[in-house]
């Protein structure tokens, strides 16, 4: 396999991954709905909902670009985030938390890497797109947190922030079951190095989405 | 690498200043810019942007033609006008 059909293969994951957002942020839009949640944090996540099935037809385009006629992966039927036998709210800040402040922040941050190194323009023109969508996508994790701290207890979240951590690099890490070896640079085609990949979640747990959960409190325990 | 200090501000506090504005009246959606500043050397606050940003809320077009930050922003991570 070449790099072109390796790297295809990856954009192929994200593909199926941006899916997986879609219907998860769909899911928060009706939960924030029902819960009473102000209608910006509502429309917002109806937005990102949008933005991210626009984010698997770009991912689409790039492994059409890299490897035409490689067929899609069949997508999560039914994604879920946290526990589901909660009320509206606690499901609610459950997903803002692990979708924005983890998962979209981490994304941010490996996106801004990402761009660095790219040179293919199918490649660089969607990496540029996710990446402003996803700036919005982080914040509306902050915004709910922010809100939902001023009218009640978030720290109930703590013993659940390191899951989040895990499944979030667990994604990265499984978007591709033949990781590109040290040796193997697909950096050009918007795939990181591993070691390059790791360096970025670090600073950015360590930086950014641990003290930002700290200004609520919210004490992640060292998973 | 990015700038983890920066990130920290445009995600975290800028998401925090939309929650916080937050009112079951309606609002604005937030653009590229809310909630983002950034010191200055001349000691003032610039709003950090993702430039050139889908609104034109971050960019200008000069006297020369040429796409510049408007007053007041700043281009981050490596982006440009």
């Amino acid at each position: 396999m070449d790099a072109e059909q390796r790297a295809a293969r990856i954009w192929r994951f994200r593909e199926r991954t941006e899916h997986d957002a879609a219907a998860l942020f769909a899911q928060l839009a009706a939960d924030l709905l029902a819960a009473g949640a102000p209608g910006t944090l509502v429309e917002l996540a109806s937005r990102c909902a949008a933005d991210e099935r626009r984010h698997a037809a770009l991912c689409r385009a790039i492994v059409d670009d890299l490897d035409r006629g490689l067929a899609p992966l069949a997508p999560d039927p039914q994604p879920r985030l946290g526990p589901q036998h909660t009320t509206p709210a606690h499901r609610a800040l459950y997903a803002s938390v692990a979708l924005g402040c983890v998962t979209e922040s981490l994304s941010t941050a490996l996106l801004i890497e990402i761009r660095g190194g790219v040179d293919r323009p199918s490649v660089r023109e969607a990496v540029d797109i996710i990446l402003e969508d996803e700036i919005r996508h982080a914040r509306l994790g902050w915004a709910c947190l922010e809100h939902a701290a001023t009218r009640g207890d978030v720290t109930w979240l703590a013993p659940s922030i390191a899951e989040m951590l895990h499944a979030a690099l667990d994604t990265e890490r499984l978007s591709d079951p033949d990781l590109p070896e040290e040796g193997v640079d697909l950096t050009r085609f918007g795939i990181l190095r591993p070691h390059i990949a790791e360096r970025v979640c670090r600073a950015t747990i360590e930086h950014v989405i641990v003290p930002g959960l700290a200004r609520h409190g919210i004490r992640a325990a060292r998973g | 690498m990015n700038d983890p200090g920066k990130l920290f501000r445009v995600l975290v506090l800028g998401g925090a200043f939309l929650g916080a504005g937050c009112t079951n009246s309606e609002r604005p959606a937030p653009s590229a810019t809310d909630g983002a500043t950034s010191a200055d050397d001349g000691g003032g606050a610039r709003e950090l942007c993702f430039c050139p940003g889908d609104d034109g809320v971050c960019c200008e077009t000069n006297a020369s033609g040429a796409s510049v930050p408007r007053a007041g922003i700043e281009c981050c991570w490596s982006t440009s006008c």
